[in-house]
């Protein structure tokens, strides 16, 4: 076997009387990567800055790399080889990949001084061990999220890290980015460092994990070899409930289609696509990023409007120029960012329910009464599952799954006739997941048209009646998901990346 | 390689220099002569030095609203203390004068980080009230009346009339470089090096980047705010004894005002607004620009009640500018 | 003890006769006045806070100042409110915005209070505004004293504190109009005759005088209005090698200037004690205490104001200071 870099004997936490973690009992070994796998509000944060030394535990017993630590500081853990990746990163995108990569290993040393020429020595040794080139002179600003995490990556290697926690670090990926990391997470274990992988995706903890340890309510229900793990139970194990994965037959409310698209284009994105989806219909639309799909549903909903082909709404042909001739058209679009680009951060959940809605819910001198703003984000609220929270909670405070619901609610309240929505559960875990997918087809049957731009396989078979795959910005196949199996439309997806 | 140059900030900055440079020289040649040159450097002294702490705080991700105060108390202070001294028949050389002035710029400083680290006031509002008591603790405690020259420490006196490389102007009298700018060259200097060479530095502009990833990589952010606080305290009580020696009297309501002055030269100069960039060079540049355009509006014949008009649209014609120069490097950018 | 006890009551008894006797002078009362400055501390008003200090010994008056510490014209209404409330006699009042301040003072008026302003000649709710001369033939004078130092010919470059400032703008604009009108030699240098700001701010005036001298090369003389501005700009003249060439008159306190008059870089100051101005603005105050109506050809008893104007409301002296490098010495304030 080899050496234990983390042990935790009986560990148990507290929170102002709330038990979050019960005698968790677990085991880190250099060179293996360890799946964590639990829900929101499992443990497995608090877990992770135990570790991390972020947090004081209270029972039990904590060994990092074989030493008994009863209260261990995030410095002395840092001293013994443990490094986190947080779902932020922690990067500074002022500053140049260089000095992000040295910044920690300069001041582990406690350097007083700056060498410039020492911060690119250790910047490019730590490419060099995970195999990347990157300009070491760019601003992070100027780089994309993967590049963000790489860098991340080789700080931690900067620092000697004999173990890197990675916090859902495959959420704000692309497939393609995803291997990459895959490829460097598998050299960092040739090298002898261990992995502790956060994730909610299933597929990748399969494809990336030697071992899976499941939490839940603060308590280690499982902790397997891959192996050994049974595949199909692993739902189970995480929420305690099984949540089927059946295709969605659905029952378009009308013969006529909502929308309907002919031959459209635009240059360099894609070209001669056309679908039609009735009222009742959720079509998918899959593939690679770069597939032009991203870029379709942009044309949909009027930011990058079409230079050739036809749209038709309920059998009348339209133009779609720019959002607000979308929105008056009755599409809604819900972005692939919500971060960035579907909520205001710093605004209320009040606020951000009413901003699309801004001028319906005005009165006549163009006055917003609180108590309007208040109703309309209660509905939504209990509408969309949420634990109920005061609508004027602002949008950060709330989890990944929760934020995307705001920004669902938000687009709903404008009573949309098509709604688009762009990886609608990216970074969301598995209860919320399904919680969404329910909305989303109690929409559909209410009449309404979505479209759903996704490369979640199961998402796409469980949630939609008919996938379009598209490679190399055109339509490759189309297709109804009661007649193709989960390994079947992989391999269609795959097969554009053959090419 | 030359795109990524062009796109620079300071490149713009030094180009608008030399496009205003060339405009004044038409409108008046008086303006290129070798005296008005020497003159625009000395009354860039002030602002400059002031700017250096000014850029600090921006880059730590606040806006300082009390350095000129901060300058104002520890210069009035420092001066009315060794007047007195001096009329005790004791002559204070001037660098301890600049020391203890500066001395007392850090301390103020240090209340101010105070305010931001323990009590978590906006930077912005914390300044703002800092100013006002700094303020009223001098009228109260120190003094609000002026010290005239003939009461002012000698070595200040002495310190105005000091000129390098002086030579006869057609006048008689000398023509040459002051020698506050050389300090204004040296607490630049001192500043980029500070900024660019040391931890302390690097962590401010981490700070400004992100704070919370700033607390997680290790920086102390509370060491690092003091550092900020007290750098730019330190820099203002270096840029009052200066600027009060320069106009050899002590008038407690001089400074009043100028705080968007400065600041706008140190945005102007590249430094964002909210946080993490910045850097001297431009801000040296930025001053130098905003004082070339204020200080010389009579001199190529705008009519005195339009100048601060004129000003105000140069002000924003430069940052037109630099928002479609700094689209531009995004773009740039996201081509590479 | 008997002895003591008795000289002590006659001393009293003497005390109170000779209040007694001031009451019959109009212009001397026993009353408490506040000094309402535009700005408190600032080598101006603390001068002429000291005319009241002298009026205070010469009527047994109570006086005091008060004042916000930087111009804000809320804080001045604030300050007359509180007065009120303490029930002040008199307040005396230098506005800093007139429009401003009138209809508190009028609030004030109202509870019997009395109120005497200076520079207030727009206020309506005063008693008596007190000016301490006639801004144009102030201008008259000035004009004079350049003509006359640059022999009738040149050109002149005319400054003021602040383009919004009444006083400074009539000053300048007499200047002018007598210049032209009597030295036909002399040009106005500022172009088009706007006058050059210099912001009641030493470092700014000395920055904007080193300029206009640069702009205007072939001006011989210099006005400034402002107290605060003038050390600088007689710097700037130093500097520039000007000591000679330029006649430089303008308005100063002789300890802040006195280096320069000396150094005959500034030629003459024409100057009023703001000290003088204070002690009448509580002379006023007693005459309408005392209910006497202060006509024109009264002398308050004080430099400057032996022989006053009276317009309406407005109380105007008819003298200022003129000194030069002999006079100077004579004078600390």
């Amino acid at each position: 076997m080899a050496d234990k870099l983390v042990e935790l004997k009986t560990i148990n936490k507290m929170f102002s009387g709330v038990s979050v973690l019960k005698n968790v009992d677990l085991s880190v070994y250099a060179g293996e990567v360890l799946c964590l796998v639990g829900e929101n509000g499992s443990g497995k944060s608090t877990l992770i800055k135990i570790i991390s030394g972020v947090y004081p535990y209270e029972g039990g017993e904590l060994y990092l790399a074989g030493k008994h630590f009863a209260k261990p500081t995030p410095t002395q853990s840092i001293n013994e080889g443990i490094q986190v990746i947080y779902q932020d990163f922690s990067v500074f995108s002022n500053l140049t990949v260089a000095e992000n990569i040295a910044m920690s290993s300069n001041i582990q040393n406690k350097k007083k001084i700056v060498n410039w020429r020492r911060n690119h020595k250790i910047a490019s040794e730590a490419l060099k061990k995970i195999d990347v080139k990157m300009d070491l002179e760019a601003e992070l600003a100027s780089l994309s999220v993967a590049q963000k995490q790489i860098v991340a990556i080789s700080r931690a290697i900067s620092q000697k890290a004999k173990l890197i926690i990675m916090d859902e670090p495959t959420t704000a990926l692309t497939r393609k980015e995803i291997d990459r990391l895959f490829e460097i997470i598998r050299g960092l274990k040739a090298q002898g460092i261990a992995i502790i992988f956060v994730s909610h995706k299933l597929d990748e903890v399969f494809e990336i994990c030697d071992r899976i340890a499941v939490i839940r309510s603060g308590e280690i229900v499982v902790d397997l070899p891959v192996e050994e793990f049974p595949r199909d139970k692993l739902v189970y194990y995480m929420i305690g409930k099984d949540i089927q994965e059946e295709c969605f037959a659905c029952s378009p409310s009308a013969e006529n289609p909502m929308i309907r698209v002919n031959n459209i284009s635009r240059r360099g994105e894609f070209r001669n696509v056309s679908f039609s989806v009735r009222p009742g219909e959720i079509l998918a639309i899959t593939g690679q990023l770069g597939s032009g799909r991203t870029e379709l549903a942009l044309s949909l909903f009027g930011i990058n409007p079409i230079q050739s082909g036809e749209i038709f709404i309920q059998g009348k042909k339209v133009k779609i120029k720019n959002q607000r001739e979308a929105r008056k058209l009755g599409i809604a679009y819900l972005p692939e960012d919500r971060l960035s680009e579907g909520l205001y951060m710093n605004r209320s959940l009040g606020d951000n329910f009413s901003s699309v809605i801004i001028s319906q819910l005005k009165n006549r001198f163009g006055i917003i009464k609180n108590a309007v703003l208040e109703s309309n984000s209660n509905y939504w609220i209990e509408k969309l599952g949420m634990t109920r929270k005061r609508y004027t909670t602002p949008a950060s405070d709330f989890s990944g799954g929760n934020q995307q619901r705001i920004v669902l609610g938000k687009w709903l309240a404008t009573s949309p006739k098509i709604f688009v929505l762009n990886g609608p559960t990216v970074g969301v875990d598995v209860k919320s997941k399904s919680e969404i997918h329910a909305v989303i087809k109690d929409l559909a049957a209410q009449g309404m048209a979505v479209i759903i731009i996704s490369d979640d396989i199961g998402e796409i078979l469980s949630t939609s009646s008919k996938v379009i795959v598209m490679r190399d910005h055109h339509i490759i196949f189309e297709g109804n998901t009661c007649d193709i199996s989960h390994q079947e439309l992989n391999a269609q997806i795959l097969s554009s990346q053959a090419n | 390689m030359i795109k990524r140059i062009v796109l620079k900030n300071e490149f713009l900055s030094l180009s608008m220099i030399l496009l205003f440079g060339i405009i004044f020289g038409i409108a008046n040649p008086t303006f290129l002569s070798l005296i008005n040159i020497l003159d625009l450097l000395k009354m860039c002294v002030k602002p400059a030095i002031f700017a250096c702490g000014v850029m600090i705080v921006l880059i730590s991700g606040g806006i300082d609203m009390s350095f000129l105060w901060i300058g104002m108390f520890s210069a009035y202070s420092t001066s009315k203390l060794f007047s007195i001294v001096q009329a005790n028949g004791t002559i204070v050389p001037f660098a301890v004068i600049l020391l203890v002035s500066m001395f007392i710029g850090a301390l103020l400083g240090s209340i101010n980080s105070l305010l931001v680290s323990k009590f978590r006031i906006p930077v912005f509002i914390a300044t703002l009230s800092s100013a006002n008591i700094f303020m009223g603790i001098m009228f109260q405690f120190v003094g609000s009346e002026y010290i005239f020259p003939e009461q002012m420490p000698q070595s200040m006196i002495e310190f105005s009339n000091k000129l390098l490389f002086s030579f006869p102007s057609q006048g008689g009298t000398l023509v040459g470089l002051h020698v506050s700018v050389l300090y204004a060259i040296a607490a630049l200097l001192i500043t980029h090096l500070v900024m660019r060479y040391t931890m302390m530095g690097r962590s401010v502009y981490a700070l400004g980047g992100d704070a919370s990833s700033a607390e997680r990589v290790g920086f102390s952010l509370i060491k690092t705010n003091l550092f900020v606080f007290m750098m730019a305290g330190l820099i203002a009580g270096l840029a009052g004894a200066i600027a009060i020696s320069n106009i050899q009297v002590a008038n407690p309501y001089d400074f009043q005002g100028q705080e968007l002055t400065v600041t706008a030269a140190v945005i102007i100069g590249g430094t964002r607004v909210t946080g993490g960039k910045g850097s001297v060079l431009g801000v040296a540049l930025g001053v130098l620009l905003t004082n070339l355009i204020s200080q010389n509006l009579i001199l190529v014949g705008v009519p005195p009640e339009y100048n601060k008009f004129v000003f105000g649209l140069l002000i924003i014609f430069a940052t037109i500018v630099q928002a479609v120069q700094e689209r531009a490097r995004k773009a740039l950018y996201r081509g590479l | 003890m008997k002895r003591l006890v008795v000289i002590l009551i006659a001393g009293v008894i003497l005390l109170g006769m000779s209040s007694g006797f001031a009451e019959n002078d109009p212009f001397i009362q026993d009353m408490v006045i506040a000094h309402l400055p535009k700005t408190v501390g600032g080598a101006w008003f603390t001068r002429m806070y000291q005319g009241f200090g002298q009026y205070s010994g010469m009527s047994g008056s109570e006086t005091f100042q008060i004042g916000p510490s930087t111009g804000d014209a809320a804080a001045h209404n604030a300050n007359v409110q509180d007065l009120v409330a303490q029930g002040v006699d008199a307040i005396c009042v230098v506005p800093y915005a007139p429009e401003q301040i009138d209809a508190e003072l009028g609030k004030a008026r109202a509870e019997g209070t009395i109120v005497i302003s200076n520079e207030g000649t727009k206020l309506q709710n005063i008693d008596y505004d007190l000016e301490a001369f006639d801004n144009t033939k102030f201008g008259q004078g000035a004009a004079e004293l350049l003509g006359e130092g640059m022999g009738g010919k040149g050109s002149i470059i005319v400054f003021v504190g602040s383009l919004g400032s009444t006083a400074h703008m009539s000053w300048a604009n007499s200047i002018v109009d007598t210049i032209q009108a009597k030295y036909p030699d002399i040009q106005v240098a500022n172009k088009d005759g706007v006058f050059i700001e210099t912001g009641n701010n030493a470092a700014n005036s000395y920055e904007k005088a080193k300029e206009a001298l640069k702009a205007y090369p072939e001006a011989t003389g210099i006005f400034c209005p402002s107290a605060t501005d003038t050390p600088s700009i007689a710097r700037a003249i130093q500097e520039a090698g000007l000591t000679n060439q330029i006649t430089y008159v303008a308005v100063g306190l002789p300890n802040a200037v006195r280096t320069y008059v000396k150094s005959g870089d500034l030629d003459v100051v024409v100057c009023w004690d703001p000290a003088d101005v204070g002690l009448a603005m509580c002379k006023l105050a007693a005459a309408a205490k005392s209910g006497y109506e202060v006509k024109t050809g009264d002398d308050l008893g004080v430099f400057g104001f032996n022989n006053v104007i009276v317009e309406g409301k407005v109380v105007m002296g008819s003298e200022w200071r003129v000194l030069t490098a002999a006079e100077i010495d004579d004078f600390n304030y």
